[in-house]
């Protein structure tokens, strides 16, 4: 089906691109324009005049969507949208949708095409064939029918006919249309008589309440200004080495009085290491906040329900604020990393609720997790994280250490380094010793789950 | 290359955002246009079909529409030291930046959601005051710059943080067309866009032309337009009853209802202009609960039909 695709976009390069969705297509990655992470993608100004950037170039981009930036897949789009070029992609997680609206061809794993011809059809038949099955798969917009058509076209055209057949139209709706049908089916939310009869007393327990405790959001501290590329920029500061993005103009500013002692005039002047002046830029709107979510057994049904209602009311809220946000669940075996850093609140929404609760509680680990999250978040982006914690701290099952009895000890030390990393922490649970004492270590604020609040504004007004 | 345009006329459906562009069209003082809603649904198409409508410059040139690129900074929107000059002539002077290639034209921001917010905030500043204004590396510049600004994004993404939402004058959800026949028509005068670009335009030229001339006749007449007393009090009373903060909202509604009146030939805003205009101008400056997935154009149908 990649092969296929791939043929496809040779002869109408209008169709935008294949993206690989789930696997990496080894061996049939055709040579292209490598978009490495970290590239400078777009053109930028030096004292020696304009640097093209990488993708100003035509031709076909290759790339691996794993490893650039939502910011990076937001101009590789926007270049896409220019034309002149075309896109060769795979990805592990889901397919960011501005990139995936631009190409012709998501492609899953292991499908193989149907090879038929069928009917002749005009191109007014075709076109009702495609809006139908366009309709009926529920596609979202309207560039998808038109990709389809495209692809049908050129699928004859590989054939060697003039003319459209049934077969072409099938094959093309089954490379264009049915990947996107099951995007849209996966996003619907579930028919509420289907999830009335599938649940047990048990889960419909789980089910956030109505009415959900009010959990404050950490406040963050105004961020401090340093030296990274993205930002906005508020001043400079002299430096000799290369600390982020260099401010040009400040830097002749401090070069230009020196030209006569230096030998040199203004017309061409001579800049010198001390001359050097960088941006300090105050970080990237939003922060990482990390939601840890206990939903051992020890947590109880209806607890749980009330962390999962004050977890979705607060991912609303850090949404709006423009943070990123990450989910980890600590349950069963080992503690999972559900919703890796990203500014998909839907997709947050939807693991949240369908946590499945029961078993021990791998704390421990899913601290760990968090705190390489928010290591990493600050060593990459100057991002600052906060941490939300949904448990009652009884933790019960070890990260690394041997034995039961270090659990504590364990916990305690990833708290302590969690604590030099975080910007701010909020621990919520049931009043107890331990969620307290956790509070304490990881330096964080404790707010009791069973204080609910009516008429908060977080209250989602409609069941989930 | 002007032939090579997808005719405004010829777009199916969404008449939320047509009624939003042309508005704005008619009065560029409305504050800019935000269209949400799904991906591939003619959002930029509509923008650059619109300025090829718009009747020319009056030195000749077509009204521009300038891309705002996600990677652009403040230098490359506002305008900055022209530092080739700078350094191959030891002169100070002043490089425009997007702001003003977009003067009297419009500006258009695809996936407003994802731009920095200062940088929305910048252009949202020039746009209201249709001026831009640069005081900095040594350089003092002011010059016009009156564009239409247009973002558009998926509210998917995230919406627009309230302070940005309530910046733009009017806001327009667009969905995907689900009648079979407009999704049918919709492929079938795309199609026959791309097989032969210049019968197409050929055959809406008419259509086209007779656009221009009401969008002309809209702006020659829009200065005319009067609001009488009923319709102001109309105006007072839907902000009152959705208990809008601030006056920016009356504000936009009036100016709205006054485009409206201009695009229909008339002098005097009427009670049916207001109700025309008023989810465009009013929906996306409702208090939200942030679990609502309902729009505000609902609640704002609602009070209308309250208020007589």
């Amino acid at each position: 089906m990649f092969s296929r695709a791939l043929q496809l976009l040779e002869i109408d390069p209008e169709l935008g691109g294949v993206i690989a969705c789930g696997f990496r297509p080894e061996g049939e990655v055709p040579a292209g324009r490598r978009i490495p992470p970290h590239a400078a993608l777009a053109g930028y100004r030096t004292p020696w005049g304009y640097q093209p950037g990488l993708l100003e170039q035509a031709g076909r981009f290759v790339a691996d969507l794993d490893l650039l930036t939502p910011q990076a897949q937001a101009q590789l789009a926007q270049r896409l949208d220019a034309g002149g070029c075309t896109l060769v992609a795979w990805a592990a997680d889901p397919v960011w949708a501005h990139l995936a609206e631009r190409v012709a061809f998501l492609v899953p794993e292991s499908q193989h095409t149907l090879q038929q011809t069928g009917k002749v059809l005009t191109r007014g038949g075709a076109i009702q064939l495609i809006s139908t099955a366009a309709a009926q798969l529920g596609v979202e917009g309207h560039q998808a029918e038109w990709f389809t058509l495209r692809a049908a076209a050129a699928i004859a055209k590989v054939d060697g006919r003039r003319r459209l057949t049934e077969g072409d139209v099938a094959e093309a709706v089954a490379l264009v249309l049915a990947p996107r049908a099951r995007a849209a089916a996966a996003q619907a939310p579930p028919q509420p008589e289907q999830a009335q009869s599938n649940r047990t007393a048990q889960e419909s327990a789980e089910a956030p309440p109505r009415q959900v405790p009010m959990v404050p959001l950490p406040h963050t501290r105004p961020p401090t200004l340093r030296p990274t590329l993205h930002g906005a920029p508020v001043r400079s500061v002299p430096g000799r080495r290369r600390r982020g993005s260099l401010d040009l103009p400040a830097t002749l500013l401090a070069a230009l009085p020196w030209q006569k002692l230096r030998g040199r005039d203004t017309l061409s002047p001579a800049i010198r290491p001390q001359d050097l002046r960088w941006h300090l830029r105050r970080p990237r709107q939003g922060r990482l906040v990390i939601f840890v979510v206990d939903a051992s057994g020890s947590m109880g049904a209806r607890r749980l329900g009330q962390a999962k209602g004050a977890a979705l009311a607060l991912l609303q809220q850090a949404y709006r604020e423009r943070d990123q946000v990450a989910l980890i669940t600590a349950a069963g075996r080992e503690a999972l990393l559900a919703l890796p850093p990203a500014r998909a609140v839907e997709q947050a929404r939807r693991r949240l609720l369908a946590l499945p609760a029961g078993g021990a509680t791998p704390l421990a680990g899913a601290l760990a997790i968090a705190l390489e999250l928010a290591r990493r978040a600050r060593r990459r982006e100057g991002r600052p994280s906060s941490l939300i914690l949904l448990s009652d701290g009884r933790a019960n099952l070890p990260h690394r250490a041997a034995n039961r009895s270090a659990i504590k000890s364990e916990v305690k030390r990833i708290c302590l380094a969690l604590r030099e990393v975080l910007d701010s922490t909020v621990v919520a649970g049931q009043p107890g010793r331990e969620a307290i004492e956790l509070a304490h270590w990881v330096g964080g604020s404790f707010q009791s789950l069973s204080r609910t609040l009516s008429t908060s504004p977080l209250v989602p007004n409609q069941p989930i | 290359m002007s032939t090579c345009h997808f005719p405004f006329s010829a777009l199916v459906g969404q008449p939320e955002m047509k009624l939003a562009l042309l508005l704005a069209a008619v009065n560029p003082d409305l504050g800019g246009v935000l269209i949400m809603g799904d991906r591939g649904t003619a959002k930029s198409t509509a923008v650059r079909a619109l300025a090829r409508v718009l009747p020319p410059l009056p030195d000749g040139r077509p009204v521009p529409v300038v891309d705002v690129p996600l990677s652009a900074d403040l230098d490359r929107l506002c305008g900055a030291l022209d530092l080739e000059k700078a350094l191959a002539h030891g002169e100070r002077s002043f490089q425009p930046g997007l702001v003003a290639q977009a003067h009297q034209g419009f500006l258009y921001i695809d996936e407003v959601n994802l731009l920095e917010d200062h940088l929305v905030d910048a252009l949202l500043d020039v746009a209201a005051s249709g001026e831009n204004i640069v005081e900095r590396e040594g350089l003092s510049v002011r010059h016009p710059a009156r564009f239409v600004l247009v973002g558009s994004g998926n509210p998917e993404e995230g919406e627009l943080r309230p302070q940005l939402l309530d910046r733009f004058g009017l806001y327009a959800r667009i969905r995907t067309v689900t009648d079979l026949n407009e999704r049918v028509e919709i492929l079938r005068r795309r199609d026959a866009f791309s097989r032969d670009p210049s019968a197409f335009t050929a055959r809406w030229q008419a259509a086209e032309a007779r656009l221009q001339a009401r969008l002309a006749r809209a702006q020659a007449l829009l200065p005319q337009v009067r609001a009488p007393r009923p319709a102001l009090e109309k105006a007072a009373l839907l902000c009152l009853r959705l208990g809008l903060d601030g006056h920016r909202g009356e504000l936009t509604l009036l100016r709205a209802a006054s485009a409206h009146a201009a695009l229909a030939g008339r002098r005097t805003v009427s009670l049916p202009d207001l109700d025309a205009v008023a989810v465009l101008a009013l929906a996306h400056r409702l208090r939200k609960d942030p679990l609502d997935e309902s729009d505000g154009g609902e609640t704002v149908r609602e009070v209308l039909k309250q208020v007589v």
